[in-house]
């Protein structure tokens, strides 16, 4: 299939598309005789619609400092988020067990300036551990709200290249992965490596 | 992506032996995914496991979490339509036009970012297990 990782149906809300790879990957087995490979004929279809843009305009690297900026991100999405929710019916939020981002964006950007990481109230996972799914419980509401826009397509690479290189919270994870690769944890080092993407790893 | 896929070192099989499935409109499809896929309140894949996730074929979408280790591929989409990795829905609108027989009672999930070797085990019981739920046909979608 020559989709990209983590899209192996091609595209997103596109029933027709994915009914179509269903059925030429089922229709392989009524072969006669094998082995079997062949390549899908088609590219993903890149979606119509305006071109994506983060719904909200985030405050400037001049706000007052990591945390606060961070918090007003979380607070601004919030309303979007709730719609990605509201139409969706579902949300990949909830990994860590801690209950609200803004308490997530706190604890992370409290981490990574020095504080002790002491596992908020109602943590699935202990330390350091619970930190990844921390860090995948807010991206996917950042990511869950940037896409619940109406009428606007979205690339992953342009959902990336705003989540690592324009928000706050890519300025945390960067320091949060530095903090934990720093460490002589094995624990806290085997954790750095499963916050950002390799092809984000340069800090921009 | 491709070229690296290419590239890997394959095992080797002294025979390739072919079955020849029953055809499509009569078969009983499962999925099985490599996506790290459980219900909410099913443990979470940890970094090493080879072990596998049941999701029953009644599953609601709202229930179904992502915990796979690897960061290095695309969670929007799969957080915009689970029909992405895993065509639940897909198989029953097939069944439902007569295009498969019907969907499986279960459905499994592994996390791909362990060696493949490691998956020998439980890759084996989960054969027996489709094979107990009669199942003649698994479309494995990996991440």
């Amino acid at each position: 299939m020559p989709f990209e990782l983590g899209r192996p149906l091609g595209a997103p809300n596109d029933p027709e598309f994915q009914m179509d790879v269903l059925r030429m990957t089922l229709g392989l087995l009524e072969r006669e005789s094998g082995p079997v490979l062949e390549d899908y004929p088609h590219d993903a279809p890149e979606g119509g619609g305006e071109p994506w843009a983060c719904p909200v305009s985030l405050p400037g690297v001049e706000a007052d400092g990591q945390e606060a900026r961070l918090l007003r991100e979380v607070e601004l999405l919030q309303p979007w988020y709730e719609e990605a929710v509201r139409s969706r019916g579902r949300t990949a939020v909830g990994l860590s067990g801690v209950e609200g981002v803004d308490t997530i964006a706190s604890f992370l950007a409290g981490f990574v300036s020095g504080e002790p990481g002491t596992a908020p109230e109602g943590a699935s996972e202990e330390m350091p551990l619970l930190l990844r799914f921390m860090s995948d419980d807010i991206k996917a509401f950042y990511l869950e709200a940037a896409t619940a826009q109406p009428g606007r397509s979205a690339t992953s690479v342009a959902l990336n290249d705003w989540l690592y290189k324009e928000t706050a919270l890519g300025a945390v994870l960067y320091d949060l992965r530095d903090r934990l690769a720093a460490s002589e944890d094995p624990r806290e080092k085997a954790t750095a490596g499963g916050l950002i993407p390799l092809t984000y790893a340069q800090r921009p | 992506m491709g070229e690296f896929l290419g590239n890997m070192p394959m095992p080797e099989f002294e025979s390739t032996p072919w079955v020849t499935a029953p055809p499509l409109r009569d078969a009983r499809v499962a999925i099985v995914s490599t996506a790290g896929l459980h219900r909410r309140d099913d443990r979470k894949f940890r970094g090493g496991a080879s072990d596998y996730r049941l999701i029953p074929g009644d599953v609601d979408y709202a229930d179904l979490a992502m915990s796979h280790v690897s960061v290095n591929f695309d969670r929007s989409g799969f957080q915009q339509d689970v029909n992405l990795a895993f065509p639940l829905e897909r198989l029953h609108t097939l069944a439902a036009n007569g295009e498969i027989g019907e969907v499986a009672q279960w459905h499994y999930s592994f996390m791909g970012a362990t060696a493949p070797e490691q998956f020998l085990e439980s890759g084996a019981e989960v054969g027996r297990l489709l094979k107990d739920d009669g199942v003649s046909a698994a479309v494995l979608i990996p991440i």
